[in-house]
């Protein structure tokens, strides 16, 4: 399942691939990507999830990385 | 843009940054002039107050996290020229630090402002109307299907939905390219993203607004940054192993005087400096992004929409374009181009034997002779029978009559006292044995087909044609627009084996279908283009491109903007890394200050992403809201 987050309050695009590199080793991950111009993060998931819970899930990897970060999901 | 930067940033920052940085002047020209009380005095109100947030925020991440930052490094550096006694270096680092900041937040914000005109055409809200006609502003992913929307004069649609009733002017441009109005009518399904010209409409919502038309397209151009092309995946992998080794550089290098002795430690510190300084590879990990996101809302622009960077640099580099013929090169409707009767009832036979079958070849025969023989001399055929590959026959007016190919007539008749001059599909009308008439059926050539394959001979790409179709046919299209190689009679198997065969021979190409019947190649090629009126979902997730209106020539106008695309990110690429290099080396050698360290790192992010915006201007972009605001009567 294809999972489309905001992600605002990211320092700088090479930080954004760090977060990537951690967000990618969550086991519910399949693969993930950070567009930092456009502030997306997109995740394609394992299996199906809830929306907000796996917000809320990346939220915490990104509190773990740096202060500042929110993540939500994309209307 | 300088006042948009400027503008972008708080008044205490704004007056934080300035009085720094007259600071940092100030102990720049009186360098040695000042007494040592009030240049630290200076020194610290102006650092804490640049630097501050900087700092905690570095030793936060480097304690709690255990994760040396890219603010860590810089707060060493700032140490480290304290420590030489370079205080407006000390300074020079942090604040240009910062403005680096700043710089980068605007310009990908700016990016994805511009990006495409689909964001901004983003609907923010629908105009819900409830059961007793008052309506409610509501956000588009609150409606379901089935809710009535209202749309007013010069407002974006919201969902996709059918038109109630009356007419309604809608511009496409957002999702088409095309600025001409649309009108659509009662009952017809209006796609989002589309901006109504007339009056209030209300339409009955068809889709949700997570499946909606602009909300797809939007995702497109989005996700396209997740299917990552060569560059920058080389980017990503450079970024990752470039920062700690320029670190671990940086600490030998302040070791050095350890080993040898003689050597100054403060000049050796210096060249570490250096080195901590440039450790960010920002200017890289923005700028090549940053030209093939560019570049995707650029060609969004006209109409096309592509996957991914990857596919920006395969059309780039393409060395072949393949192409359907049917509803591709063609525009897959027949029609008559010419026709011979000995008696008009011909017309009229046809029409009565060919209204019973589906080919589209006899929806063609039946349309043309309705319209020959308006109204006259209507027949009505009995008995209608189907002869496999031949054609059709029947009982009309006491008659035995067929409709049939030449040979299956000549057998009827013997010899055939008509003959076709153009090519293409015969029929041929018998009565009772008697050749009544002869009618030949072509499916056309599109408009701007000669337009395209003159401007891929020109951009120096190879253009081969794959189709089912006869080879006479084949030929002659093949001939009239100049294509390099025809696959002809090709049953839908074989056309994955002629495409494989085709780039073995060039290596990267391309191919350009209708993604009905040819997904399979579409998916095999390195390109695959589809020709797709927009909604189509098939062709949408078959291909990698998306030709959002039937028109053959935004190929090669998007060809040319990829290569424009690859050779900005290239360009960007090469000159970031060379730049650094050549900083890095005279930094080692002793011969870079930290002045040239700091110019050399927040110039270069600065220049390279500026050359990056630079594609955002390549196509103007068609949707201007304020003009069609006032268009609007």
């Amino acid at each position: 399942m294809r999972v489309r987050l905001d992600i605002n309050g990211l320092d700088c695009p090479h930080c954004a691939l760090k977060l990537e590199g951690m967000i990618k080793e969550h086991p519910e991950v399949k693969d993930a990507s950070i567009n930092f111009a456009s502030k997306l993060l997109l995740v394609d998931t394992h299996q199906d999830v809830d929306e907000d819970e796996f917000a809320e899930k990346m939220q915490k990897i990104a509190n773990d990385f740096e202060d500042g970060i929110e993540v939500s999901v994309r209307d | 843009m300088m006042l948009g930067i400027i503008k972008s940033i708080t008044p205490k920052e704004r007056f934080i940054l300035a009085g720094s940085l007259a600071v940092m002047v100030l102990l720049l020209i009186k360098r040695g002039e000042l007494p040592l009380v009030l240049t630290l005095g200076l020194f610290f109100i102006a650092y804490i107050a640049v630097a501050y947030d900087v700092v905690i925020s570095a030793f936060k991440t480097l304690f709690i996290r255990h994760r040396m930052s890219e603010q860590f490094l810089m707060t060493i550096a700032t140490f480290g020229a304290f420590a030489l006694q370079d205080y407006p270096e000390a300074l020079a680092v942090m604040i240009f630090y910062k403005i680096g900041d700043i710089f980068e937040e605007y310009a990908s914000g700016k990016s994805h402002e511009e990006i495409t005109s689909l964001v901004k055409l983003k609907p923010s809200f629908a105009r819900l109307v409830k059961d007793d006609g008052s309506e409610e502003m509501v956000k588009p992913r609150k409606v379901k299907i089935g809710d009535v929307i209202r749309v007013k004069a010069g407002e974006a649609i919201a969902l996709d939905g059918v038109l109630l009733k009356g007419y309604a002017q809608v511009n496409l441009a957002a999702l088409t390219g095309e600025s001409m109005p649309v009108t659509f009518k009662e009952g017809d399904e209006i796609p989002s993203g589309g901006i109504n010209l007339s009056q209030v409409v209300e339409l009955k919502v068809t889709r949700n607004y997570r499946n909606s038309s602009i909300a797809r397209l939007i995702n497109l151009i989005e996700d396209a940054a997740a299917n990552k092309s060569r560059p920058e995946a080389l980017i990503t992998r450079f970024a990752v192993w470039y920062t700690p080794i320029v670190v671990a550089c940086a600490a030998l290098l302040a070791l050095v005087p350890l080993f040898i002795s003689g050597e100054s430690w403060a000049d050796w510190t210096q060249r570490a400096l250096v080195f901590l300084v440039v450790s960010c590879p920002c200017a890289l990990v923005l700028s090549v992004p940053l030209s093939f996101f560019g570049g995707i809302g650029a060609i969004s622009r006209i109409g096309v929409m592509v996957k991914g960077s990857i596919f920006i640099e395969n059309l780039a580099r393409l060395k072949a374009l393949c192409f359907d013929k049917t509803g591709t090169i063609t525009y897959g409707k027949f029609k008559v181009t010419e026709f011979k009767v000995k008696d008009d009832k011909a017309l009229a036979y046809l029409k009565a034997l060919e209204e019973q079958s589906t080919h589209p070849l006899a929806q063609a025969a039946v349309s043309f002779c309705t319209e020959h023989l308006k109204g006259q001399s209507v027949f009505k055929a009995n008995e209608v029978k189907e002869i496999a590959g031949f054609g059709i026959e029947g009982e009309i007016d006491g008659h035995h009559v067929v409709a049939c190919s030449k040979e299956y007539a000549k057998n009827l008749c013997g010899t055939l006292d008509l003959s076709a001059q153009k090519l293409g599909t015969e029929i041929y009308v018998v009565e009772d044995h008697k050749l009544l008439g002869l009618f030949v059926l072509f499916d056309e050539v599109r408009e701007d087909a000669q337009e395209l394959f003159v401007k891929l001979k020109d951009l120096g790409i190879a253009t081969a044609m794959i189709t089912g179709d006869k080879k006479e046919v084949a030929q002659v299209i093949a001939r009239e627009l100049n294509l390099s190689e025809v696959y002809a009679e090709q049953l839908p198997d074989d056309k994955l084996k002629a495409f494989n065969e085709i780039k073995k021979h060039y290596g990267l190409v391309g191919y350009v279908g209708d993604g009905i019947n040819d997904a399979p190649v579409l998916a095999a090629s390195d390109a695959g283009i589809a020709m797709g009126q927009f909604g189509s979902a098939s062709a949408v997730e078959a291909s990698d491109v998306v030709i959002m209106q039937d028109e053959l020539s935004k190929i090669a106008k998007t060809i040319e903007l990829s290569r424009k695309t690859l050779s900005l990110a290239m360009q960007n690429m090469i000159f970031v890394i060379l730049a650094k290099l050549i900083i890095l080396i005279l930094g080692a050698l002793g011969m870079a200050g930290i002045w040239l360290a700091i110019v050399g790192d927040v110039g270069l992010c600065v220049l390279a992403v500026l050359n990056a915006m630079r594609a955002l201007t390549w196509v103007k972009n068609k949707v201007d809201l304020k003009e069609l605001k006032t268009a609007v009567v």
